[in-house]
C-alpha cells in the first residue's frame, strides 16, 4: 500500500511565502513606554518626593528622610495609620455581612422581582459616594440634621436621635456604599455554583440553614475572602466619606491627612507623598490578598452552567422581612438621601418646619447661573467623556496587542495595566502631582484626565480583555479563509464583536470619572474645578445646600449617562445586571 | 477546483510532535476523510492546510501551488480554499446575508453578483428566505447552512471540513452527511473532511486516510479500510470486531491460511495483504460481528463452530450475542427474529473471506 505519492521538490521558494511568528518590537515597546510614564512614573516620583524637602525644581530642595520618619514612626500618623485599617477592616466585614445576606436571598430565594431587586442592590454604585455622605450629614448631622430635627419637633427628643459624624457613623455610612461590591461579587458566585452540590445536601438530609452553612458558603468563601480584601482596599483610600462627615473630628483617615498636607498651611507636599507611600504600601498588602483569594475562586468554582434551573428557596412567612431587608437597603442608601438632597435644594432656608417647608428653584437657579458652576460643569462633562475614551483606546490596543499579536513582554505589560488597582486614587493623585506639577498641563483638566485614565485603565483593559479572550478563535480564522487580511479581520469581526465590552467599558470609566473626588481634589486649581471637587468646596465653607445642588447636578449627569447607555446602546453595566 | 498534495508534513509545539511525516494527495474532485481519535493530529493537519497553523516541516501544494514549505507559510487569506469549523464559526453581529457575501465583498466583487452569488448559495443550502436572520436566531443545523454556504461562495480551489457535524443532535446528524455529500458530488469540489466518527468518514468519503498518534497507519477506500484493515488499530477503529490472537498452522490456499486460536480451535482466514501471507507464528484475527452467521445445526462447511450461548442483548434490528466456541469468547450480531436463548447450543459459521488474519510484526 502506498500512501504517498511523490512530487519533485522545486528549491525555489514561491512568492507570498512568510515566516511566521516574527516578533516586532516596536508596539510592544511604544505600549510599554505609555503605560510606564502613566501608571509606574507618578508612583516613583511619589517615592522620591517622600524623601525630598521640597519640589523638584525647587533649587533648596534636597534630600531628607524626615517625612517619611515623621509619617512611618511618629505618633499622629501612627494613630491615624492603625484607625484607618481598623476602621477599613470594620467596614469590609460590614459590607460583606449584608452583602451575602442580599446575594443569597436574591439568587437563593423565591423573593419576587429578582430582577427589580438586583438593579436596587446595585444601583448606589452607579451614584457617588461623596453625594451620598453629603446627603447623610444633611440627614444625621447632630443638631441641623434633618432626621434630629424631625425628631424633636414630632417626638419631642431633645438633643438628637442620630450622629453621623461620628467613628461609627463614618463606617456605618462606608459600610453603605461599599455593600454593592460585596454584593456583586459573592453574587457571581453563587449564580456560578454548580445547584447539584446544594440538591445533593437536600438529598442527604440537611436543612436549609444547614446546607447554606455547610455547603453554600463553604463553595463561595473564597469569593467572599477576596470581596472582603476589594472592599478594604477601596475603603483605606477613601477620602470622600470621612472627610464629608467631618474630617479629623470624626475620625482621622490616612486620605484626609493627604488632603490637608496638600490644602492646608503650613502645604507639605513631601509630607502628602510620604503618607501616599504609606498608603500604597496597605493598599497593597490588601490587593495581594484579594489575588490571593481571587485565584482560588476560580479554582473553586466548578461551574457546570448546563441552564438548570435552580430551585429557588421558599420563603412563606419570611418573604415580607426578606423584602423588608432589601427596601431598608435601598431606602438607606438612595431613597433617603435623595430626598435629603432634595429638601434642601428646593427649600428656602428660612423654614424652621420640615413639614410646612416651602418650596423653591430660586436656590437652583442662583447655583446654575454662577460662572465658576457653569465652568465646572463643563469641565466634568469635558473630563467625563475623555478619560473613558482614552481609557478604553488605550485597553483596545493592550489587549488586542496582548491576546491577538501575542507581542513580547505581554505577562508584564498585563500586570502594568492591572497595577493601579492597587492604588487609591488619592495616592495616585499624589503621584501625578509630583510628576507634572512643572509641566504645562498642570492646572488643566488634562492633568485630571492624565489621574483618571491612569486609575481607571485597569477596569477599561480587563473588561476587553475577557471580551476578547471569550471570542472564538474560529469566528477570526472564518474570516481569514474568506480572503480578509489582518486589518480587515480586526476591523469587522474582532472589533465588531468586542464592542459591546468596549461600550460597558466607556460606560462604567464614566461613571468613575464623573463621581471621582480623591484625585481631583488633589490636583484641583480654580480652571480645572469638576462638579465634586465644587460641592466639596461649597461644604468647606459651610454652604451645604449649595453643596447637594451641585449632588444632584452630578447624579443628574450620571443617570444620563447610564440611562442613555442602557436604554439607547442596549449596554450591560454588570455581569449580573 | 485543484488538487491538494501533502508532503512529509511535520508539526511540532516545542518538545511534542503533534504531526509526523504526513502525506497524501487529494485529487481534484475527490472527497477525502481524515479519521481517527481524538488528539491523533487530524485537525493539525487540516488547519496546516488552512494557513490556521504553521508547520514545522514538508511541503503542502494547493493546485501545484507551494502554499507551505520548511516553515514558511502563504497566510490563509491569500491561499483561496475555505473552511467549515465545528463550531460553525457564524458571525453573530452579521445576518445570514452578510455572513456568506463576507467573502464575496473581501474581493470586492461587484454589488449584483455578490447578489447573485449569495442567493445561489443560499438555495443551494436551502436556506433561502433566512437571509435577513441574525445567526444567533438560527438553530445548529440553520447555522452550519450559513457556514456552508459561506464557504462555497467564494468558489474555493479546495473545501475543508473540520468535525462540521459534531456539534448536531443525532437525527440531523445523519441527515446532514447525506446532503453534504450530495452537495460535495453536485459542485465536484476536491474536499478534505475531518472527523472522529468512522460511520461518518466510511459513508462519505471516496477515501479514508485513518490516523493515529501523529503518523497515517492506513489509507484507502471505506471497503478497503473495512474488509481489510491493516492493524490491530485499524480493524478495532473501523466497524465491530473481535480481535484473537493465534498461530498461523499451515496454509489452506492462495491468500487462506490455517489459525489455530487459543484452546484448540482451528479457523481458516484470509491474510488482508498478499505480500503477509507467507508469515508464519502469531497473527491478530479480525473476526466481524456482524459476519458470525447462524446456520442449521450438523453443518460441515468450513468455518463451522458449535456456539454456547452466554448473553443475549436486544438491539433492535440485531441481537448482540456473546458466543463461546471453545475457549474462545466472541460478539456476534445475529438477526432479532428468532434470536438464540441464553444457555442454548448454536451452530455458526464465519466466512474465511470474513476472518481477517492480520501480521503486525
Amino acid at each position: 500500500m502506498t500512501i504517498s505519492a511523490t512530487i519533485p521538490v522545486t528549491d525555489n521558494v514561491p512568492v507570498g511565502l512568510v515566516r511566521r511568528k516574527r516578533q516586532r518590537l516596536a508596539l510592544p515597546v511604544i505600549v510599554g513606554l505609555i503605560l510606564a510614564v502613566l501608571v509606574l512614573l507618578p508612583i516613583v516620583l511619589m517615592f522620591l518626593g517622600a524623601v525630598r524637602t521640597g519640589t523638584f525644581v525647587d533649587p533648596r530642595a534636597h534630600f531628607s528622610l524626615r517625612s517619611v520618619i515623621a509619617v512611618y514612626a511618629t505618633m499622629p500618623y501612627l494613630k491615624t495609620l492603625i484607625v484607618t485599617i481598623g476602621a477599613s477592616l470594620a467596614v469590609s466585614f460590614l459590607a460583606c455581612f449584608v452583602g451575602i445576606a442580599l446575594a443569597w436571598l436574591i439568587s437563593r430565594t423565591d423573593i419576587p422581582a429578582k430582577a427589580w431587586m438586583e438593579n436596587a442592590v446595585i444601583a448606589p454604585l452607579y451614584l457617588s459616594p461623596f453625594v451620598g455622605a453629603l446627603a447623610w450629614l444633611i440627614l444625621g448631622s447632630p443638631n441641623a440634621g434633618l432626621i434630629n430635627v424631625l425628631a424633636r419637633e414630632v417626638f419631642g427628643v431633645t438633643g438628637y436621635a442620630i450622629n453621623v459624624m461620628t467613628a461609627t457613623g463614618v463606617i456605618l455610612v462606608m459600610a453603605l456604599y461599599n455593600i454593592p461590591y460585596a454584593y456583586m461579587t459573592v453574587s457571581a458566585a453563587l449564580k456560578g455554583m454548580d445547584p447539584s452540590m446544594e440538591e445533593a445536601s437536600y438529598l442527604n438530609g440537611a436543612g436549609v440553614f444547614s446546607t447554606a452553612l455547610k455547603v453554600t458558603l463553604p463553595v463561595v468563601r473564597p469569593s467572599i475572602i477576596s470581596a472582603f480584601f476589594f472592599v478594604f482596599v477601596l475603603t483605606c483610600g477613601t477620602f470622600s466619606i470621612p472627610a464629608a462627615l467631618g474630617g479629623t473630628q470624626a475620625m482621622p483617615f490616612l486620605a484626609i491627612d493627604i488632603y490637608r498636607a496638600t490644602a492646608t498651611y503650613p502645604v507639605d507636599y513631601a509630607r502628602a507623598a510620604a503618607i501616599g507611600t504609606l498608603l500604597f504600601w496597605i493598599s497593597l498588602i490588601g490587593v495581594a490578598f484579594y489575588r490571593f483569594a481571587s485565584q482560588v475562586a476560580t479554582r473553586f468554582v466548578t461551574v457546570t452552567a448546563r441552564g438548570f434551573r435552580t430551585r429557588f428557596l421558599k420563603l412563606r412567612g419570611w418573604r415580607i422581612p426578606a423584602i423588608g431587608f432589601i427596601l431598608a437597603y435601598v431606602t438607606l442608601a438612595i431613597i433617603l438621601p435623595y430626598f435629603a438632597l432634595f429638601y434642601v435644594a428646593f427649600t428656602r432656608f428660612t423654614s424652621s418646619n420640615i413639614l410646612t417647608a416651602s418650596y423653591t428653584l430660586d436656590n437652583f437657579r442662583s447655583v446654575i447661573a454662577s460662572v465658576a458652576v457653569r465652568q465646572s460643569i463643563g469641565n466634568t462633562l469635558l473630563v467625563g467623556v475623555i478619560s473613558p475614551t482614552f481609557c478604553v483606546l488605550l485597553g483596545i490596543v493592550l489587549a488586542y496587542s496582548i491576546r491577538r499579536l501575542r507581542i513580547r513582554g505581554a505577562g508584564i505589560l498585563d500586570y502594568i495595566a492591572m497595577f493601579p488597582i492597587a492604588v487609591p486614587g488619592i495616592v495616585f493623585g499624589t503621584g501625578i502631582f509630583w510628576t507634572y506639577l512643572m509641566t504645562p498641563v498642570y492646572g488643566t483638566v488634562w492633568i485630571l484626565v492624565i489621574a483618571f485614565v491612569a486609575t481607571y485603565i485597569p477596569y477599561a483593559y480587563r473588561m476587553i480583555d475577557t471580551s476578547i479572550i471569550q471570542i472564538d478563535r474560529s469566528l477570526e480564522e472564518a474570516s481569514a479563509l474568506c480572503g480578509a487580511s489582518h486589518f480587515r479581520t480586526a476591523s469587522q469581526i474582532t472589533f465588531r464583536l468586542i464592542r459591546p465590552s468596549v461600550l460597558s467599558a466607556w460606560i462604567l470609566v464614566f461613571i468613575f470619572s464623573i463621581r471621582e473626588i480623591s484625585a481631583a481634589i488633589i490636583l484641583a486649581s480654580p480652571s480645572n474645578k469638576v462638579l465634586s471637587v465644587m460641592s466639596w468646596d461649597y461644604l468647606e465653607f459651610g454652604n451645604v445646600q449649595n453643596a447637594a445642588i451641585i449632588g444632584i447636578l452630578q447624579t443628574v449627569i450620571l443617570m444620563a449617562g447610564i440611562l442613555v447607555s442602557r436604554f439607547l446602546l442596549r449596554v450591560k453595566l454588570s455581569q449580573s445586571g | 477546483m485543484a488538487q491538494l498534495s501533502v508532503e512529509d508534513l511535520v508539526v511540532t509545539y516545542g518538545s511534542v510532535t503533534a504531526v509526523k511525516d504526513v502525506s497524501f494527495v487529494v485529487e481534484d474532485g475527490e472527497f477525502v476523510s481524515l479519521l481517527g481519535p481524538s488528539g491523533c493530529g487530524k485537525t493539525t493537519t487540516l488547519r496546516c492546510i488552512a494557513g490556521l497553523e504553521a508547520s514545522s516541516g514538508g511541503t503542502i501544494r494547493i493546485d501545484g501551488e507551494i502554499v507551505a514549505a520548511d516553515g514558511r507559510d502563504v497566510p490563509p487569506e491569500k491561499r483561496d480554499i475555505n473552511m467549515v469549523f465545528q463550531s460553525y464559526a457564524v458571525w453573530p453581529h452579521m445576518t445570514v446575508y452578510e455572513n456568506v457575501a463576507y467573502g464575496l465583498k473581501t474581493r470586492h466583487e461587484p454589488a449584483a453578483v455578490i447578489e447573485a452569488k449569495v442567493s445561489e448559495a443560499l438555495r443551494t443550502v436551502g436556506l433561502t428566505g433566512y437571509s435577513d436572520r441574525y445567526g444567533t436566531e438560527l438553530s445548529g443545523g440553520q447555522q452550519q447552512r450559513v457556514a456552508l454556504a459561506r464557504a462555497i461562495v467564494t468558489s474555493p480551489r479546495l473545501l475543508l471540513f473540520d468535525e462540521p457535524l459534531s456539534n448536531l443532535d443525532a437525527g440531523l446528524r445523519d441527515r446532514m452527511r447525506f446532503e453534504l455529500v450530495e452537495l460535495q458530488r453536485r459542485l465536484g469540489k476536491t474536499s478534505l473532511y475531518v472527523t472522529h466518527d468512522q460511520s461518518e468518514a466510511m459513508l462519505m468519503s471516496d477515501r479514508i486516510i485513518l490516523m493515529k498518534d501523529g503518523k497515517m497507519v492506513q489509507s484507502g477506500t471505506p471497503r478497503d479500510l473495512y474488509d481489510r484493515p491493516a492493524s490491530r488499530f485499524a480493524a478495532e477503529f473501523i466497524g465491530n470486531a473481535n480481535i484473537l490472537e493465534g498461530t498461523v498452522a499451515g496454509t489452506a490456499g492462495g491468500k487462506h491460511a490455517l489459525v489455530t486460536l487459543t484452546d484448540g480451535v482451528t479457523i481458516e482466514g484470509r491474510f488482508s495483504w498478499p505480500a503477509q501471507s507467507t508469515v508464519f507464528g502469531l497473527v491478530l484475527v479480525c473476526i466481524r460481528a456482524e459476519s458470525i452467521i447462524l446456520v442449521t445445526s450438523g453443518s460441515k462447511a468450513v468455518n463451522c463452530f458449535e456456539a454456547h450461548v452466554k448473553s443475549v442483548n436486544f438491539l433492535g434490528a440485531v441481537v448482540n450475542c456473546l458466543l463461546q466456541i471453545g475457549g474462545v469468547a466472541l460478539r456476534a450480531d445475529l438477526p432479532a427474529r428468532n434470536p438464540p436463548h441464553v444457555g442454548q447450543t448454536i451452530m455458526v459459521r464465519i466466512d474465511p473471506e470474513a476472518v481477517t488474519l492480520i501480521s503486525e510484526h
